[in-house]
């Protein structure tokens, strides 16, 4: 017996929606549904899971009504729904009054768990800890959803599918789905992760040094993008120490690639001791000795480099 | 430090030039023009250096401006004492950049890193600090209004390296502009309207987990759709029977009946007429009535004959007899007329009633029993078929009873269709709205990140000024403290007791007090305010070298508006308060007959000699 496991499709979301390739994603995430469907009929899947978070929120009637045409044509395949946090069921929820297409179950509740159990096979599927679900060991199976990372746990027989695509900046990795096979013997005879061709959300950070110029800086991450996709979406942070007089301006590479975000964590590199040295009896000096101590918070180096900014720039030798 | 003397090669228009300085008052007296300028701006030079501009500017700065016409050397050397050693400081104008070196010569050492250690000597008092401490300009005129300003102004801006108090201001403007371009970028409410958003959502939600909500949309179609067929089967029913009616009315129409009614009538008439007839004729009235006529006729008849016989002819009867016979037989006649009579109405009753009856019968006469009975059978089938168009007209008319409620029922499931429909769609909007405040409520979860990390920073700036404010009153405070010590010493001696000391308030307002009260610098009289500004600079100057070696003041044509008496006790003050080296440079010959007068040794400078 085939099945294929998925989970957090998150259909009609709308992922970066502020960002111009928003709509992209959108219609990426609509394909990949449309994968899945055509994978069924290829594989000739027997069993499609679809574990949590279908729709991205509370579908609206053409969501469904779309869903269902494309389960419509994969008449042979039995497709089992539940559903996730993102499109939670209400006592009035409209998936529950639909007339689905014949192949379709869409689970009412999950109060229970396993939201749903083929005794036939031993596959269970349930949307959150598998933690939850009493008596473990008697399944063959556990399709987990509520994550969109992929993730394997007890040795292959509890597993979270992840979104077949990402959805959110922080869903690096790989993506795709599982199809597996039962045995006769109610065994799991093989596991297959497929993964998707796909946009990825990639995390860059880039060190930097007090020599570090922006120039450079934009050259070097540059290169990198380019190695590793100018189609992924990127998310750049600046970590290191800097020298304070450089502030790095990054909008060349957010116009040209796919930038998510620039975080600049980096701090400027006084040389405090120096600078104590220089100032004694005046208020650099003073305030270097007030703040710099062995065990100073975040919050106080950040007033620190605050003030020795403020104090530096504006000296000058005018009474 | 303490200066020795001056070897000037060449300095403006001072060249080869050897000055001497006393190590106590030193009187540079020159007239106009005389090159005490020169004089003092090379002692300057000499400590601080000059700056040479470039380009245009380099016209007129200082450095050309001291360049010597005549002579080939620019430079100089000061030999000064310090820390007990004598030392050469040799500075070569010419040399670009300006050439520095300073010789201990006793050892002949040349001392490494000459500008470091020359900023040791000056206690690492900043030229402009030296401007504004030791090196003192004309002291204002008695009648200066602004002097009380002055000496504010002066206790403010002083911090003990005398010129970085402002600085402070700017850097805090700087940190608040800064904090006012970040503070922008926050969104104000971002974490007000995700709570309203949540609790908006949570309520939506709650609203529709009811089931009321649920569709019963299919459910109540079919139903409509059930009552439809009902009504459409009613129609239906009805039509039919009014064609059955119609055809039946016809065949009424055609009887000349108009009703059953009617029809029972004539059949109960003709019913009754048959069996009154029938009944009549079989009952033998006639049949008694006629014999009974005949009879009582012929008896009648009889007796008369048998009277007439009796008397006129046979003779057998007497007279009472005959009259009996006679009476009896007309009794008979009469008898046998009624009974003829009653015959005959009899028969004609019997007429009567047999055209009733063939009245009844209608076009067919036929009164025989055939006839009658198929008559009636025709009346009872008409009868029956007047029963049926009734019954049915009766039918319809439940019918459409029926059909009337079985419309309402419509309309009313119906209306509960629209109802539901109007839920449904309520439903959608709530989910509509749900999904418009999840989105919202994502991107606000970002708005708050950001916000948080601005406020970290705008936090984080808060401290540094905080810090600053709170340093800048510390080392405003504690030089102050330090200052009013000192100048509070030198302000009682210099106006002989007047007020004893001084003190300032937080918010820098500068008090005199007396033994019994206090007076705000604005009343003091502008004289004293003069000696205060002095005892203010005298004590600054001494606490800019706190525990150091004392560096030389320098009055430069500082008495010029003083009179002679306040002139006077200004310089015993001055030699009285100062241990270290006093130059005071001047036009007049005042200072040193006053000097001669007071009996303070000092040493006389001439320019030029």
């Amino acid at each position: 017996m085939k099945f294929l496991h998925t989970s957090d499709i998150h259909y009609g979301a709308t992922p970066d929606a502020d960002k111009p390739w928003g709509k992209e994603r959108a219609a990426v995430l609509k394909d990949a549904f449309d994968r899945i469907i055509r994978a069924c009929r290829r594989e000739r899947i027997d069993l499609l899971l679809i574990a949590g978070d279908l729709f991205d929120s509370l579908p609206t009637e053409q969501q469904i009504n779309a869903v269902n045409e494309a389960f419509k044509e994969i008449p042979e395949t039995r497709v089992v729904i539940a559903p996730g946090n993102n499109d939670k069921i209400f006592a009035s929820s409209p998936v529950l009054t639909f007339s689905w297409s014949e192949n379709v179950t869409y689970i009412a509740g999950t109060a229970s768990a396993p939201a749903f159990y083929d005794a036939e096979s031993g596959i269970c599927m349930h949307v959150g800890n598998p933690e939850d679900i009493p008596n473990q060991n008697q399944y063959e199976y556990i399709a987990l959803g509520g994550k969109h990372k992929s993730e394997i746990l007890n040795n292959g027989q509890a597993v979270y599918s992840g979104s077949p695509e990402p959805i959110v900046p922080s869903d690096t990795g790989k993506h795709g789905y599982y199809i597996g096979e039962i045995g006769e013997d109610r065994k799991l005879v093989s596991l297959k992760f497929i993964s998707l061709p796909t946009t990825r959300y990639i995390s860059l950070s880039a060190n930097i040094t007090p020599a570090s110029k922006n120039a450079e800086v934009v050259k070097v991450l540059k290169k990198e993008i380019e190695r590793r996709g100018a189609k992924n979406i990127y998310r750049i942070k600046l970590k290191g120490l800097a020298d304070p007089s450089v502030t790095f301006d990054l909008s060349s590479l957010m116009n040209t690639y796919r930038i998510d975000e620039i975080i600049d964590c980096t701090e400027p590199k006084y040389d405090l001791a120096q600078l104590f040295k220089d100032h004694p009896s005046d208020m650099i000096g003073f305030f270097v000795r007030e703040m710099n101590r062995d065990d100073i918070s975040d919050l106080d180096k950040k007033a620190l480099y605050y003030g020795v900014n403020a104090l530096l720039k504006t000296a000058d030798e005018r009474s | 430090m303490r200066l020795l003397d001056l070897q000037i090669d060449g300095f403006g228009k001072l060249v080869n030039r050897n000055i001497r300085f006393d190590e106590k008052i030193n009187i540079i007296y020159g007239y106009n023009e005389a090159g005490k300028s020169t004089l003092h701006a090379c002692i300057r030079a000499m400590l601080y250096g000059m700056p040479r501009s470039r380009g245009v500017a380099a016209l007129n700065d200082a450095w050309s401006h001291y360049k010597p016409w005549n002579s080939s050397q620019y430079g100089a050397v000061l030999r000064v004492e310090y820390e007990g050693r004598t030392y050469a400081i040799r500075r070569d104008f010419d040399k670009d950049p300006i050439g520095l070196s300073i010789t201990d010569e006793e050892s002949n050492d040349t001392i490494p890193y000459p500008s470091e250690y020359l900023k040791n000597m000056l206690c690492n008092l900043s030229l402009s600090s030296y401007d504004n401490t030791i090196s003192i300009g004309q002291l204002k005129s008695a009648a200066d209004e602004s002097m009380p300003g002055e000496i504010k102004k002066y206790i403010v801006n002083m911090d003990t390296t005398g010129n970085r108090a402002l600085n402070c201001e700017k850097a805090k403007d700087f940190l608040t502009a800064q904090k006012r371009t970040k503070a922008e970028g926050v969104v104000t409410d971002a974490a007000k309207n995700y709570a309203l958003n949540v609790s908006e959502i949570k309520k939506l939600e709650s609203e529709i987990d009811k089931p009321e909500y649920i569709s019963k949309i299919r459910e109540t179609e079919d139903l409509i759709e059930e009552c439809r067929k009902k009504v459409s089967a009613n129609d239906d029913e009805r039509k039919k029977l009014a064609v059955e009616i119609t055809d039946e009315s016809k065949d009424l129409e055609k009887s000349n009946f108009s009703s059953r009614a009617e029809i029972d009538m004539r059949m109960r008439d003709l019913s009754d007429a048959i069996s009154d007839y029938r009944y009549y004729k079989d009952s033998g009235k006639i049949k008694g009535r006629r014999a009974l006529w005949i009879v009582f006729a012929a008896l009648g008849l009889i007796s008369l004959f048998v009277a007439f016989l009796g008397k006129f002819i046979k003779n057998f009867l007497d007279n009472p007899t005959f009259v009996l016979f006679i009476i009896l037989g007309g009794i008979f006649l009469a008898l046998g007329i009624i009974f003829l009579i009653a015959t005959c109405l009899a028969k004609k009753t019997l007429s009567k009633k047999r055209k009733l009856l063939e009245n009844l019968l209608g076009d067919d006469k036929d009164i025989s029993e055939e006839a009658t009975e198929k008559t009636m059978r025709k009346l009872r089938d008409l009868s029956k078929l007047a029963f049926s168009t009734e019954n049915k007209a009766q039918q319809i008319s439940e019918l459409y009873k029926a059909r009337q409620e079985l419309a309402k029922q419509t309309e009313e499931t119906e209306q509960e269709l629209a109802k539901q429909k109007a839920t449904q769609e309520d439903l959608m909007k709530k989910i509509v709205t749900i999904n418009e405040l999840r989105d919202k409520n994502e991107t606000l979860k970002v708005v708050m990140a950001r916000n948080d990390s601005i406020n970290d920073e705008l936090e984080a700036i808060d401290i540094a000024l905080e810090t600053i404010d709170a340093l800048s009153k510390e080392m405003k405070t504690s030089f102050g403290l330090h200052l009013n010590k000192e100048a509070s010493a030198m302000i009682s001696d210099i106006t002989g007791g007047v007020y004893d000391s001084m003190h300032i308030d937080d918010e820098l307002g500068v008090w005199m007090n007396t033994k019994d009260k206090m007076v705000p610098i604005e009343q003091v009289s502008s004289g004293t305010a003069d000696q205060i500004y002095l005892a203010l600079r005298l004590a600054t100057a001494k606490l800019m070298q706190s525990g150091k070696p004392e560096l030389p003041l320098i009055f430069d044509d500082s008495f010029v508006n003083y009179d002679d008496a306040r002139l006077s006790s200004v310089l015993d003050w001055i030699s009285r308060s100062y241990p270290g080296q006093v130059l005071l440079f001047t036009c007049h010959t005042r200072e040193s007959a006053l000097l001669d007068e007071n009996e303070i040794s000092y040493n006389k400078i001439e320019l030029p000699s």
